[in-house]
């Protein structure tokens, strides 16, 4: 209690300091979990246009499609392990899958394109309802286009378009099918280079009665997504004829791109680290030695050093403490604004992201860890620099200090 | 031998500090001893060692060689904790700069010895407001340091050197800061108490108003005993 009470009121006898201590621990403290916050929000953002709202978080496949991505790699369609791996915690919807490539022409124009064949029943990843712009949301005996391939071909809803490529086996695989809508897609591959038809209609049409070339998984955000995996495996059972992947697994690059550019992130947070350190190391060389007199006089009328290095660590606590949970508490509204209104790039910008297959948002994450790391770190970081004072409360002889 | 009479015996003390080749002897050879309810000055020039010698009494600094013994106890035989537990107990201290921590009232800077030693709150509360009245402090209990003139701190620190109920009090040039009248005051309140509850007290000094109240006057020069008289 004495203690508590004495580094309370130790806070505030030089206000200035105190302030100017938890200023810096904020002023660090917000700076690296709105950036880190807006990467990682990038990231999801990356992950989402490029991995759930199409190719989904886990993918069961005939084993050695992914290597090679034909049609002849299919495998037949399982109603009962579908159900099965739909009833596996944390996962949100299982759709099964025929993909193939085909060129698809409109009267003078045509363009190579990745067909789909969706179940819209069971579809889990592609949010077509929110999208739409014209037109029907499920193909029915036709198809859904891309807004960017409709305008590149010049087709409106109604027009048919052609469709030239091979089936199952080498079997020709051609069709004269009806645009039924047109779907904005954020993910440029979709929305310029992607056409979605029935299942059953693609399986006809590419010749592959009831195959299927894969079972893309939609999981739960907040599942672990390894366990997810784990339990998804176990129900396939059959490895040896499937390959079940996680899409860390199925997109090493875009791993690889997050990791390099997370690693960028890490070491601002990391350079913005080492400065506020020196901050904070000033703060307590000067309070050691503005004390050095009263801490001498204290251990001289009978205190121990173990209680004064208690006063200076609770001290220390309060301060990182106060600047820490002030970062976290300024920074979660405007994270949240963020999440719910990204920051949109515009021109050139936006055309790089668009190229790179990225839609062209960056929203906040609001992911409570990095927060919660961030002010950790700068917390055990401020006790860490304290140690200083302690060391100097430790080595204090009494009749030296008071002579200071 | 050291007799119950005898609080404080000091055998045979050096202190010896070295300059590069040069060796200082701060304290040569003092032998003496003070007994209970004693009011001792120990009067010299600057530089005689009464510092020195008072920090070594209160176990505040080691010696060359030599032995304090307080009560009985030789403080060399007390490691570095123990002599902490032992100054909180047995010694009061009262320094030239006041040396109060100035985030505390006056009543708080009182009881916060008699805190660390483990005292109830009730215990502490009536202790520190029968010793700041004892000092004529009565009503500024809840005044901080910055709020009180020098004399008044410096007679909140004498309050705080005898809550712990100490066997003796050790001064170290109470009245260099303080003006005649705060002076006069202190002193005054000493010699009481000195009187009245037979507290001992040890002062290093060259004040004079000082040395005319002492009833021992222990004159050092060169870190030797010069003279020693009792009135």
């Amino acid at each position: 209690m004495l203690q508590l009470r004495l580094a309370w009121r130790n806070l505030w006898r030089n206000r200035r300091r105190t302030f100017i201590t938890i200023a810096a621990v904020f002023f660090a403290g917000f700076s690296i979990i709105s950036m880190r916050s807006l990467q990682t929000g990038a990231y999801g953002s990356m992950v989402r246009t490029m991995v759930g709202s199409h190719t989904g978080f886990i993918q069961v496949h005939q084993k050695g499609y992914w290597d090679e991505k034909f049609i002849d790699n299919s495998f037949e369609e399982r109603p009962e392990l579908r159900e099965e791996m739909s009833s596996v915690p944390g996962v949100m919807g299982v759709s099964p899958r025929l993909t193939s490539h085909s060129l698809i022409a409109f009267e003078d124009r045509s363009r190579p394109a990745m067909v789909d064949g969706i179940d819209a029943e069971y579809e889990a990843q592609l949010d077509i309802e929110s999208n739409l712009i014209a037109g029907d949301s499920k193909p029915g005996d036709g198809v859904l286009i891309g807004q960017g391939m409709a305008k590149f071909l010049n087709v409106e809803v109604g027009d048919s378009v052609v469709f030239l490529g091979s089936g199952y086996h080498g079997m020709s695989a051609n069709a004269l099918l009806p645009v039924r809508g047109v779907v904005r897609f954020t993910s440029p591959v979709l929305n310029d280079n992607t056409a979605f038809i029935d299942l059953r209609m693609a399986q006809y049409v590419f010749a592959a009665p009831g195959m299927l070339t894969a079972y893309a998984i939609n999981t739960d955000p907040n599942a672990d997504l390894d366990a997810v995996l784990a339990d998804v495996t176990q129900v396939v059972q059959d490895t040896s004829g499937y390959e079940v992947m996680g899409w860390h697994e199925m997109m090493p690059e875009l791993v690889q791109s997050i990791e390099a550019d997370s690693a960028g992130g890490i070491l601002m947070a990391g350079i913005l680290y080492i400065v506020i350190s020196f901050s904070l190391l000033g703060t307590f060389i000067m309070l050691a030695a503005e004390r050095k007199r009263e801490y001498g006089m204290l251990i001289g009328l009978g205190m121990r050093r173990g209680q004064l290095m208690r006063v200076a660590f609770i001290e220390a606590s309060a301060m990182a403490i106060m600047g820490a949970a002030l970062a976290v508490v300024i920074t979660r509204p405007l994270t949240l604004y963020y999440y719910y209104n990204p920051i949109q790039f515009t021109g050139q910008a936006m055309e790089a992201l668009r190229e790179m297959g990225m839609e062209p948002v960056m929203p906040a994450s609001i992911d409570w860890s990095i927060p919660l790391t961030h002010g950790s770190i700068l917390i055990f970081l401020t006790l860490t620099i304290s140690l200083y004072a302690m060391i100097s409360i430790k080595r204090i002889q009494p009749v030296n200090a008071m002579r200071s | 031998m050291t007799t119950k009479s005898n609080l404080v015996e000091v055998v045979n003390l050096y202190k010896t500090y070295s300059a590069g080749d040069l060796e200082v002897h701060a304290v040569d050879g003092i032998n003496l001893s003070i007994g209970e309810g004693e009011f001792t000055a120990i009067v010299g020039p600057s530089g005689c060692g009464k510092t020195t010698l008072l920090n070594m009494i209160g176990g505040l600094d080691r010696p060359t060689s030599g032995e304090v013994n307080i009560d009985g106890t030789p403080l060399s035989s007390l490691s570095e904790s123990k002599l902490i537990d032992f100054r909180l107990k047995k010694i009061g201290f009262v320094f030239q700069a006041y040396n109060l921590l100035p985030v505390l009232t006056a009543e708080e800077n009182t009881s916060f010895i008699m805190q660390l030693q483990g005292k109830s709150k009730e215990e502490r509360r009536a202790r520190s407001h029968q010793l700041l009245k004892n000092v004529g402090l009565e009503g500024r209990e809840k005044n901080k340091p910055t709020q009180l003139s020098g004399g008044q701190q410096q007679r909140v620190a004498v309050a705080r050197a005898l809550a712990s109920r100490p066997s003796f009090v050790l001064a170290d040039e109470p009245t260099a800061n303080l003006d005649s009248h705060s002076t006069s005051n202190l002193l005054d309140i000493m010699a009481r108490l000195n009187e009245e509850e037979n507290i001992t007290f040890v002062f290093a000094t060259h004040d004079q108003r000082v040395i005319d109240k002492a009833k021992r006057v222990i004159t050092l020069e060169d870190g030797k005993v010069l003279s020693d008289e009792r009135r």
